[in-house]
């Protein structure tokens, strides 16, 4: 309650301390004085009228017994000189008059006459005062009964106005001391209290001066006192603070240097996934500026279509996903991310991997190995066939003696078969060479486009009623060999006719880049189940019934698009359709 | 460097300084002293009985003994009675003589002179034990070496009145007798102006001898012998006639058989006999002028006596 009030009060003062000090000593000297004044006042009034009283008291008295004799003896001329003499002589008597038994007035040293009331205003019988207002001041009128009240009574009016200017004297003096010490009090706690804050105010500075981040400012001090103690301290905790501070720095640049040694992009997100800070792999990885993404919300770095950056809880998913760089490319990475801390939702450390490089590499990886696989089997088949070319080759000339020099139908017929047959399987022994053999690629200038238009008229009576559309760009002439590309599109075609069930539409689309032409072949048939999309490129991977195919097909073509340094890609939806995309350098 | 706020603060200050000036307790009743309605002085009333009593002993004394009295009288007559002190037996002679008082109680020598010089009339004589005598006492301090009066010659010694029996002629006639006379035979010598201060003179030790009523001191004696107890008497004077009650010679007589029927009553009803007996009076009764005469010789031996011939 006091406490409330005192901090109030120092409110209401304000200002430095030197004022709170100074204006404090001049409230606490004007209560003294005040409380000094009221006592001075009250014990003053309380002698004072006391004093009053009792030498009103006695003079009645005194009066009283002296006149007596002269009252009963009716010996008027010396009881007014009695009463003459002490309003004479005794200050403050305003007035003496005296009355006999019966109140009648006997003597009195009012000039003219005597006011009447007088009589009525005091009418107590024994020896006794009261207070008069006459109207411009205050009397005491003191009775004193002469011989019990029986010869009369003796009255004297004492002036209270010398008490009271008295009193208001003395008050008026310890007021203007009051003042004269306040001032005083002013001036020496002014004096003082600038001395005394003169280190306290010593200590703002430094604090200032700290505050400012001017660490390991020291006060100077010569006193002794509390405030020496404090100011040491003061020092001891800037020292530390510097210390701490430095130590801090250090070990701050030393963390930095470690997350900025990460060649991951690690980002600090808050609770609100907006990002606080960041190192400097991911700047390079998505080559934004700090300023540009400090505050904004990490979504800003997936890719507005792929990326997938929260699960239904709103919590960063880890794992795969596609991120966009400042100038709109998209890389496939990886993200794992932390909370800052344990149980509570400050925010989250996310490190993204660019893992595009994996990427490529997995691929070219599977490439390889395909191409090992390839010719593996073409060197076997190689083998094979030679082997296989001369038995057959023999099966076909003497199936072909033989039917010249027999004349029965039914052998002539089945000598044909074994022909067919025999020059079939050749077919396919000269399919098998073709894909084995690494032959030099007879490379002409050649414009895609052409090549297609031919395909396309070859094939033309195989469409039947399917719907073949073409968008061919102009494309830049490339070196390649035309019969083996022609052999590609007709493989490809080939497996879309015989894919498509019915409404049959197919889209050539042929491209041009600025290293490489494109080419598109799409079609609406069964498409390619998933678990047989890896194999489909292998030789002898067919879902065709024997004798409707080799299994050869893609793989063939696989051998011609890789040696003329193309890629072949497929993208294939079960019940939808399959396209196959060529990409040939320039 | 002080703005406002200070300010403020120290006017509040002020004010509780200001209000601590205002502190007064009693009520004061108003009174108006410029309204002068009246004249003082005048003492007379002439509606009432004034009697008169010397001072025998001192007015205040007097005024505790004889009121009840006079209001005893004021009561059978129904009139108020005022009683009327002076200071010496000559005064109250004066007041009888010009018959502003209507009775006066005198002394015995104070009735001589006045019947001899005015006519001053006699309306009854206390009886006290019995007698309507008294003495002459002359005391001395209690451990005074003085034995008789003899030995007071050359000291302090204190009358009572000029005209006082007890208290001036009779210690001037033994004086006389002895061949000697008051200014030459004491050193010094006062008047008190009554015999109870005379007493008190004596035991206080400031005067060395005094010349009293035996009256008077019998009566101090027996209800208050505060002074009395200090004091020894040396010489007890043949008896006199005790001091009368008188009228003037101008009153009117029924008014006179009045207070003397009042007064010779008065020991027969309870209230008057208890007055009475305060004062140590056992009634009044009528008394002869005679009673007076052995007055009238130590007068004639005393010539030289100042102060009761004029
Ligand atoms: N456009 C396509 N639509 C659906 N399936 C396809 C398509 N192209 C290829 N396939 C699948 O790929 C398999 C391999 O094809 P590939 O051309 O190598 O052999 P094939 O067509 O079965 O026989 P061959 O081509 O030797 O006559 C096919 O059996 C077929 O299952
Ligand atoms: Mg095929």
């Amino acid at each position: 309650m006091l406490k409330d009030t005192v901090i109030k009060i120092n409110n209401f003062i304000g200002g430095g301390l030197v004022r709170k000090f100074v204006v404090w000593i001049v409230v606490i000297i004007m209560l003294l004085g005040a409380l000094t004044t009221i006592f001075v006042q009250i014990s003053l009034t309380s002698t004072l009228s006391e004093e009053l009283h009792e030498r009103g008291m006695a003079i009645s008295r005194n009066l009283a017994a002296s006149s007596t004799e002269p009252l009963l003896i009716e010996d008027t001329v010396s009881l007014n000189r009695l009463i003459g003499n002490i309003k004479k002589t005794e200050k403050d008597v305003e007035y003496i008059f005296i009355t006999d038994a019966k109140g009648k007035v006997l003597v009195h040293t009012f000039n003219a006459g005597f006011p009447g009331e007088l009589l009525t205003a005091h009418t107590e019988t024994s020896s006794s005062s009261r207070l008069l207002d006459t109207g411009d001041g205050y009397v005491i009128d003191f009775k004193a009964p002469i011989l019990n009240g029986r010869a009369g009574f003796v009255h004297i009016g004492l002036d209270e106005t010398s008490l009271n200017e008295k009193i208001t004297q003395t008050s008026r003096i310890i007021m203007m001391l009051t003042f004269i010490v306040g001032a005083l009090g002013v001036f020496m706690a002014y004096i003082a209290g600038d001395y005394l804050t003169r280190p306290i105010r010593a200590l703002v500075k430094g604090a200032e001066e700290i505050g400012r981040g001017n660490l390991g400012y020291q006060i100077e001090t010569e006193s002794t006192d509390e405030i020496h103690i404090l100011s040491k301290a003061f020092n001891q905790m800037s020292h530390n603070l510097n210390n701490s501070i430095n130590e801090l720095r250090t070990s701050e640049e030393r963390y930095k240097k470690l997350v900025d040694g990460i060649s991951d992009a690690v980002i600090l997100i808050d609770s609100q996934k907006n990002i606080l800070s960041w190192n400097s792999a991911a700047q390079e990885i998505f080559d934004y500026s700090f300023e540009e993404v400090v505050g904004k919300s990490i979504n800003m770095l997936y890719s507005p279509f792929k990326g997938i950056v929260t699960d239904n809880m709103g919590e960063i998913l880890d794992g795969e996903g596609v991120f966009i760089k400042k100038n709109g490319m998209l890389f496939p990475g990886v993200v794992s991310s932390r909370p800052l801390q344990e149980g509570a939702d400050v925010g989250r450390v996310v490190v993204i991997r660019d893992i595009t490089h994996q990427k490529e590499m997995k691929k070219l990886e599977k490439q390889l190995l395909q191409s090992d696989r390839l010719a593996t089997i073409g060197q076997l088949a190689a083998g094979v066939a030679h082997e296989i070319n001369n038995p057959l080759a023999n099966i076909s000339l003497y199936a072909q003696m033989l039917l010249k020099k027999t004349e029965d139908e039914n052998a002539k017929s089945k000598l044909k078969t074994i022909d067919d047959e025999a020059n079939r399987a050749a077919h396919i022994v000269q399919g098998l060479l073709e894909f084995a053999r690494r032959s030099e690629l007879k490379l002409n200038p050649i414009d895609i486009n052409i090549e297609i238009d031919k395909v396309l008229s070859i094939l033309n009576h195989q469409f039947n009623d399917i719907k073949v559309t073409t968008l061919l760009e102009p494309l830049p002439l490339i070196y390649a060999d035309s019969g083996q590309i022609r052999q590609v599109i007709i493989d490809i075609l080939t497996n879309s006719i015989q894919a498509i069930t019915k409404n049959g539409e197919i889209m050539i689309r042929t491209t041009a880049n600025h290293d490489h032409i494109e080419i598109s072949i799409s079609d609406n048939g069964y498409g390619i189940p998933r678990e047989n999309m890896d194999k489909i490129f292998d030789p002898f991977f067919t879902t065709k019934e024997p004798g409707e195919g080799t299994g050869l097909g893609l793989s063939i073509c696989y051998g011609i698009i890789n040696r003329h340094n193309g890629t072949i890609d497929v993208r294939s939806e079960v019940g939808i359709g399959t396209t196959f995309t060529i990409k040939l350098p320039v | 460097m002080y703005p406002e706020k200070s300010i403020i603060l120290m006017s509040m200050l002020l004010l509780v300084l200001t209000l601590s000036g205002c502190l007064n307790t009693e009520e004061a009743a108003r009174v108006d002293l410029s309204n002068r309605t009246i004249d003082a002085g005048d003492n007379s009333d002439t509606e009432s009985i004034r009697i008169a009593v010397s001072a025998i002993i001192s007015p205040e004394e007097t005024l505790v003994y004889y009121q009840d009295m006079l209001d005893y009288i004021s009561e059978k007559t129904g009139v108020p009675v005022k009683l009327v002190q002076r200071k010496t037996y000559q005064e109250v002679n004066d007041l009888i003589r010009r018959n502003s008082v209507d009775a006066a109680f005198v002394c015995s020598l104070a009735y001589v002179e006045g019947y001899d010089q005015f006519g001053m009339e006699l309306l009854v004589v206390p009886v006290m034990r019995g007698e309507t005598y008294y003495y002459s006492y002359i005391i001395v301090p209690k451990d005074s070496d003085v034995n008789n009066l003899k030995e007071l010659k050359g000291k302090t010694f204190a009358f009572s009145d000029p005209l006082s029996n007890s208290g001036k002629l009779s210690p001037e006639y033994i004086l006389a007798q002895m061949g000697e006379n008051s200014e030459t035979f004491f050193r010094l010598t006062f008047f008190t102006y009554s015999h109870d201060k005379s007493i008190e003179a004596v035991a206080e030790r400031m005067v060395d001898g005094a010349a009293v009523d035996s009256l008077v001191w019998d009566y101090k004696d027996t209800t208050d012998p505060k002074f009395t107890s200090r004091t020894r008497i040396i010489n007890k004077s043949r008896p006199y006639g005790i001091p009368p009650v008188v009228v003037s010679k101008d009153i009117d007589p029924e008014l006179k058989e009045r207070l003397k029927t009042i007064l010779l009553q008065m020991h027969e009803d309870e209230k008057g006999k208890e007055i009475l007996n305060n004062i140590m009076i056992d009634r009044f009764s009528e008394a002869n002028d005679s009673l007076y005469d052995s007055i009238r010789e130590m007068k004639k031996v005393v010539k030289d006596v100042k102060g009761y011939s004029n």
